[in-house]
């Protein structure tokens, strides 16, 4: 079974007391870790299509061409950010 | 963008400068830019380089930070920095509380790079400051962070960096289609359409991860209520969901297409509908109550639920039923017998993989919420409760126990009493199942066979002649004593175990140490049958019904078999003969029967025994002829036959018939009883005392019946049984009302398949059997023929396995008999055209031959020869007209006969003929009767047609199952090992020239046995010839390797002899 959760409590802030997770030290407060550089490239896996993996729907058939409709939103969403992301 | 300016300032400042670009943007010049994510808006604030003429945070505010920058500073720098202009002018004026680090309560510049020790009294500390902030909506945000030049101005510091990379990841994620419609359902009054982002692959969520992990601290300095709203993880799940909805949102209200879904949304519109129509509009919320959408809502958790799995494989919710343990653990304390644990049943709740193996898992640790790392994407585990629950929720429906589980909020088991876990199995088990869900029973529950259930015990009745069979008077309606017993699978349950199952009135029970479901009223019921029934005498035919369900009985409980002692016994039990026993060939049978065929004849005896009717369904080839044949040689040794035998058969095979008998059994005297000169009236009556075998055809069954019913039969033989399918036709009638002693039917088609034909030969062998006509068809033909009724269709089988012995050439008992290649004479008649013909031409050619010498002589004698092969074969082979072929052929009518038999066996099979002419005849015939393709492979054949040929005969799929081919062109080298059948339709009479045709099929690659067919037409020339090469006759040396030379040796007497037609050649086909 895969990882759930983080296991870390959430408190309350003090608006009299800085958190302790932040650092103090201003290089660090305002720098990306440097690992950041190293995420410069965005992943692109290859994974299965989400349409293909939800399968049928579970409503009931009516005259209503749900997942065609469905698989046109996403085709037109895909268009416009294949685009944006070109330009 | 303005042009490019030194960096001026009167303070230094070091470290962290951002990116290398050395544009200075006109108002951003002096300023440092910040992003930052908060309350589902992107906030930019600013921070000048040095003291400027630049608005600054009005200073009445004591937290406001003295060097942000105003909100009208911040417009013009953003209408530099982003190629849109506009989004400048529509973002919000907004303000952010930030911890900020500061010394001595003076915030530092994001590019101050202080180092200070410990015991500095001037020590760094963060301190809450007011901004001033622009805010974007996520759309807007999306749009600003993409726009951004690459690379980014030194001016813009780590976290627009950080926001920037995120926001271009959003875009990838949309270009792929890795975003999902979800809904939001709060149980309050509106529920929220939206859409997110789904992260699919391992890879890319380790990526996420580490994006959060490397998150400027500043992004997460608002000053917030709980540390939750500064959470990395948080922010940057909910920066990806909200700008995904947005922007998805935005894309779909650009285009018309889509506004299609407001007019369909409106009125009385499904909730998918609804749902899709919020999904597109400004406002995201679907109005109803809750209890209208809890449904659809759970529909939706358990569909979108399947994209939000740690991994690509879909999941659903199993349910395992567990017995409960054992109470007897000391193996000193005995366990009755049948006894009710009253230790809980459990149903436990799992999670099962849809990948094949159906792998399982615990369900509890997402219940828990435990793991060793953090998802990054939260949502996913927010989901996956959701799913759950509303999976169980789902599943409660089916399952009402659930319920009261999931009241406790994790449920991972269900206890259940012993009632329950009846009701589970009966009821909820089948209803989980059927929506989808898993369910494992233990074995037990699953085995149809492990049930409690009545066993009908029979015996022949005591002190009569039934306890010893050999009168042959018993039959089915021998009365036997019989016995209800009460039984689970193959054990008997004795009557006080019985009852005390009874008493305990529990639906399930441990009895002998397994499991077993019970119906307390059908515990009743068959309580109360065997109070009044439980033993009597009946008939055998009424006790086997009864076991098969035939019978209108109401035992209560399900009949699992029928058992009984004696010969009643090894009726019962399997008809192979697993108890037959060895017997030895008739003495005066002339040849070698195989071990199989004696077990035939065993069995064939024994069934006479008893006085019930048989039916031998051997395969093609098994010898069914010498199995009976056997049978009335041996009853002829031991003085047992009373009467002759009458042999139904069809026209084309009473031929068989008597060859196989004179072959066989020579000493029998057999009437062929058919043709316009047959015996009538008394002469028939008296000819028939005087044999042993009379063989007539079917359609003589209904003219002649007057006369056949006159005669005592001792057994009637219903050769080719299937002709009497049709159970209402006049000669079916007919034959029908012939009284005999016994009868026997053989068929080597499997009678299962066609059940009429079933009824009819059962009908005839054993009246009664099988019910009436309509009952049979009621009860089983439409049930198994119609609507696939398996049940039946084993109830069926199990009726008439008592009476039907089928071997096919694969069992093992048989193969290992079996020669690799079978060959065997198919005799064949001539039809009366034929035969006047035949005459015709041998009466011409005599006259010729004694007026001629020499070379004219020996071309008059084989010109005649070809001409009456050619008659043999077919009349229009020979006259060359036009006419219609059917009808015509003795062998055409037989050969076409055995090839339905071989591609009703889903056999294949060649013909080889050395007349082209012929082969073209044949194409025709066989293909009209058959319904198939036909292949001919000739001389004429192009190379390349030929190999096409070959290929497709060979292919399995192409259901070709006939291939005709000239006896010399089928011998040049060709593999057709998908044939297992070869039939020589015409001899060449010369063994080597056969041998080689025959092995195009019998060689490497083989793996079947192969029949080898070779048609003779009686009385024929044919079948001199042949008799001579069987029979190894002195001249058989001089026809082999000669052709038809020697033929024109003979002096005319000799030839006529050769020649001429004896009277057992004729026959209607």
């Amino acid at each position: 079974m895969a990882s759930i959760g983080n296991g870390k409590q959430r408190r309350d802030d003090r608006h009299d007391q800085a958190p302790a997770d932040l650092p103090r030290v201003p290089r660090l407060f305002w720098s990306a870790h440097p690992d950041f550089a190293k995420l410069a490239e965005l992943p692109a896996a290859d994974v299965p299509d989400v349409l293909e993996r939800l399968g049928p729907p579970p409503f009931p058939k009516t005259g209503f061409p749900f997942i065609g409709f469905l698989a046109t939103i996403y085709d037109h969403v895909a268009g416009h950010a294949q685009r944006r992301d070109a330009s | 963008m303005a042009g490019f300016g030194p960096v001026g300032a009167e303070r230094q400042r070091t470290g962290c400068a951002p990116h290398g670009n050395t544009h200075v943007l006109s108002h951003m010049a002096g300023i440092h830019l910040h992003a930052i994510w908060r309350g589902g808006r992107l906030h930019l604030w600013g921070e000048q380089d040095a003291p400027t003429d630049a608005p600054r945070a009005a200073l009445d505010d004591a937290q406001a930070h003295p060097e942000a920058l105003a909100t009208q500073a911040l417009h013009a720098a953003m209408g530099d920095l982003s190629a849109d202009g506009l989004l400048a002018s529509i973002a919000a004026d907004a303000s952010l509380m930030l911890w900020l680090p500061a010394r001595a309560g003076v915030p530092l510049h994001s590019t101050d790079d202080i180092v200070t020790t410990a015991d500095d009294d001037h020590a760094v500390d963060l301190q809450a400051f007011r901004v001033p902030t622009l805010a974007l909506s996520p759309a807007d945000a999306i749009d600003f962070l993409t726009s951004l030049p690459e690379p980014l101005p030194r001016e813009c510091a780590a976290s627009v960096a950080y926001w920037a990379r995120l926001a271009n990841y959003v875009l990838a994620l949309l270009a792929r289609r890795q975003f999902v419609p979800d809904l939001e359902h709060s149980g309050s009054s509106a529920s929220r359409a939206f859409w997110r982002s789904v992260v699919q692959d391992g890879a890319e969520r380790d990526w996420l991860q580490d994006m959060s992990a490397a998150m400027p601290p500043v992004c997460r300095a608002v000053v917030a209520r709980t540390s939750a709203d500064r959470d990395a993880v948080d922010l940057v799940e909910d920066f990806l969901h909200s700008c995904t909805d947005a922007v998805v949102r935005r894309f779909l209200q650009e285009d018309p297409f889509f506004h299609q879904i407001h007019e369909r949304a409106a009125g009385d519109a499904t909730w998918e509908v609804r749902w899709l129509a919020a999904l597109m509009s400004e406002d995201a919320r679907i109005p109803s109550p809750p209890a209208d959408l809890a449904d659809f809502v759970n529909q939706l958790r358990g569909w979108i639920g399947r994209i939000d799995g740690d991994d690509a494989i879909p999941t659903r919710v199993c349910f395992r039923l567990r017995e409960p343990e054992d109470e007897f653990d000391d193996e000193d304390e005995v366990e009755p017998v049948a006894s009710v644990p009253q230790s809980p049943w459990h149903v436990e709740i799992l999670l099962q993989l849809l990948d094949g193996a159906g792998t399982l898992q615990e369900i509890g640790p997402i219940w828990e919420d435990r793991g060793a790392s953090p998802g990054v994407l939260r949502r996913n585990l927010a989901n996956r409760h959701e799913h759950l629950v509303a999976e169980l929720s789902r599943a409660a429906e089916a399952f009402p126990q659930l319920t009261a589980a999931l009241h406790d909020g994790a449920p991972t088991n269900v206890e259940l009493s012993v009632a329950e876990a009846h009701t589970f199995l009966r009821d909820s088990a089948p209803l989980l199942e059927a929506r989808g869900f898993g369910v494992i029973l233990p074995e037990w529950a699953t085995q149809p066979t492990r049930r409690l259930g009545l066993r009908l015990h029979v015996r022949p009745v005591r002190g009569t002649s039934a306890e010893s069979p050999g009168s042959g008077r018993l039959g089915l309606a021998s009365l036997v004593d019989f016995e209800w017993r009460a039984a689970v699978g193959d054990s008997n349950v004795a009557l006080e175990e019985f009852e005390r199952i009874r008493q305990q009135r529990s639906p399930l029970v441990k009895l002998q140490g397994e499991w077993i479901a019970l119906d307390a009223d059908a515990i009743d019921a068959a309580v109360e049958f065997l109070q009044e029934q439980r033993s009597g005498r009946m008939t055998l035919g009424q006790a086997i019904r009864a076991t098969a369900g035939a019978e209108d009985l109401d035992v209560g409980l399900p009949v699992v078999g029928i058992e009984g002692s004696a010969w009643i016994g090894r009726l019962l039990r399997d008809a192979e003969g697993t108890q037959i026993e060895r017997v030895d060939q008739p003495g005066a049978f002339e040849g070698t029967m195989r071990p199989y065929q004696l077990r035939g004849l065993e069995w064939l005896a024994f069934m006479q025994r008893v006085g019930i009717g048989a039916c031998l369904a051997d395969d093609m080839g098994l010898g069914k002829t010498i199995q009976l044949i056997a049978l009335l040689l041996q009853e002829q040794q031991r003085g047992d036959a009373q009467g002759p035998t009458l042999i139904f058969a069809p026209m084309t095979v009473v031929g068989n018939w008597r060859r196989e008998i004179e072959r066989f059994a020579p000493q029998m005297r057999v009437l062929v009883h058919h043709g316009a000169e047959r015996f009538t009236g008394d002469a028939f009556v008296e000819a028939t005392a005087n044999h042993d075998i009379v063989i007539t055809t079917y359609a003589l069954g209904h003219r002649d019946q007057e006369m056949l019913t006159r005669v005592r039969w001792h057994r009637l033989v219903l050769d080719e049984a299937q002709k009497i399918k049709n159970p209402a036709a006049a000669q079916t009638i007919a034959i029908r009302g012939i009284p005999s002693t016994y009868r026997v039917a053989l068929t080597g088609t499997p009678l299962e398949n066609h059940l009429s034909e079933l009824w009819s030969i059962m009908e005839m062998l054993n009246p009664g059997l099988l019910g009436s006509a309509a009952r049979f068809r009621k009860r089983y033909a439409v049930p198994i023929e119609r609507l696939g009724d398996r049940q039946r269709a084993e109830q069926l089988r199990g009726l008439i396995k008592p009476f039907v012995l089928r071997r096919i050439k694969d069992d093992p008992d048989v193969s290992c008999d079996l020669p690799e290649k079978m060959e065997m004479q198919v005799y064949c008649n001539l039809t009366p055209e034929q035969a006047s013909l035949y005459e015709q031409v041998v009466e011409a050619a005599l006259g010729e031959v004694e007026a001629a010498t020499g070379i004219r002589r020996r071309g008059v004698i084989l010109a005649a020869l070809t001409r009456l092969k050619q008659i043999c074969n077919h009349p229009v082979q020979y006259l060359r007209d036009a006419t219609p072929l059917d009808g015509r052929s003795g062998k055409c009518e037989r050969l076409a006969e055995m090839l339905e038999e071989v591609i009703a066996e889903d056999h294949a099979a060649l013909v080889f003929t050395q007349f082209r002419e012929m082969g073209d005849l044949l194409v025709r015939l066989l293909t009209e009767r058959l319904h198939t393709e036909v292949l001919f492979l000739h001389g004429a054949t192009t190379a390349k047609a030929r190999q096409k040929m070959i290929d497709r005969f060979q292919d399995p799929d192409s259901g070709v199952r006939v291939f005709l081919l000239s006896l010399r062109a089928g011998g040049l080298g060709l593999n057709l090992t998908a044939a297992n059948h070869v039939f020589h339709f015409d001899r060449w009479w010369n063994p080597a020239v056969e041998a080689q045709a025959t092995d195009r099929a019998y060689r490497i690659g083989q793996t079947r046995r192969v029949q080898v067919h070779k048609f003779v037409c009686m009385g024929t020339i044919e079948d001199r010839i042949d008799r001579m090469l069987t029979e190894k006759l002195a001249l058989a040396d001089q026809i082999v390797g000669s052709g038809d030379e020697w033929l024109t040796g003979l002096s005319t007497e000799e030839l006529r002899s050769c020649l001429r037609l004896s009277r057992d050649a004729v026959g209607e086909v």
